[in-house]
């Protein structure tokens, strides 16, 4: 379901992308693909010797901060690798408005690219 | 004490799950303690954490700061936004060059060593990176609720436009 759904998101940023006028789109379609494969690749999770079954089980019981926090800080223990890529689209994605929403050609194919690396690290960690 | 809490919680149509309950541990021993006393106990002790979080967070953008100006990359602006007591955002504008592209992810791991380090159950800063281009408006981030403004990136924006 979460792995559709991101291949489902990931589809569309390369559509947008291709497109070229929609560029602040293709960031906030990559970034949520990403969101969807990192909840695939890492749930369900056992921590502590206590299994939840989602991300929304885990957040409920476990965390003090935002649901966007408390998923990066998990990228960050269980999917290093793409640790810093993850959170530079989930800033590129809610900071374009302060861009009043113009965003490069450039920043929107590394945005693509870089939510090929975070499916790719995911589908390795869980097929 | 748990017949009050049962009460609160239990009234009218809306029961609370266990996991989101309304009534802290805290607000429970003040109500215990007598009013009064408890309340101006209980403000001190917030004013007292808020106090050292307030300058702790400061420091901890200056840690950041070194590390993105290590690496000559040019800070636009640097504002916190205060979420709770103990919970502290802040938002660093870059100017988007190759630099920054090429050093990004050294940034963001700085950034995760940092917030790993310093949070803890009284204290938590979440950094941002805002990588800004000509049509950026660090008056929009002000009013996303960023409202402090640090106060190296005042001084250098003056020493940019005299």
């Amino acid at each position: 379901m979460r792995k559709a759904h991101g291949q489902h998101n990931l589809e569309l940023a390369k559509i947008l992308l291709d497109d070229g006028d929609y560029n602040d789109w293709v960031i906030t379609t990559a970034f949520y693909s990403s969101v969807h494969f990192v909840e695939h690749a890492l749930f369900p999770l056992i921590e502590n010797g206590i299994e939840y079954s989602d991300f929304n089980d885990y957040w409920q019981n476990t965390s003090k901060h935002s649901k966007h926090t408390c998923k990066k800080n998990l990228v960050r223990n269980h999917l290093r690798s793409v640790a810093a890529i993850y959170r530079e689209l989930l800033d590129d994605c809610h900071t374009s408005r302060y861009n009043n929403y113009v965003v490069s050609s450039y920043n929107a194919e590394q945005a693509k690219k870089k939510a090929d690396r975070i499916k790719s690290a995911c589908l390795t960690k869980k097929p | 004490m748990a017949t009050i809490k049962k009460k609160i919680e239990h009234s009218g149509e809306w029961v609370t799950t266990p996991s989101h309950s309304l009534v802290t541990k805290r607000e429970m021993d003040m109500f215990l303690m007598g009013k009064e006393n408890g309340v101006e106990e209980y403000k001190k002790k917030r004013q007292d954490i808020f106090n050292f979080n307030f300058v702790k967070s400061y420091d901890d953008a200056n840690k950041i700061l070194d590390i993105i100006k290590a690496f000559n990359i040019q800070v636009i602006s640097a504002r916190l936004k205060i979420e709770a007591l103990n919970v502290f955002r802040i938002a660093i504008s870059l100017k988007q060059t190759e630099e920054l592209n090429s050093k990004i992810e050294d940034i963001y791991n700085s950034i995760y060593e940092l917030e790993e380090s310093e949070s803890n159950d009284s204290y938590s800063v979440d950094f941002s990176i805002i990588k800004a281009n000509e049509s950026f408006d660090d008056k929009c981030v002000e009013n996303d609720g960023y409202i402090y403004k640090h106060r190296l990136t005042i001084n250098e924006e003056s020493t940019r436009t005299a």
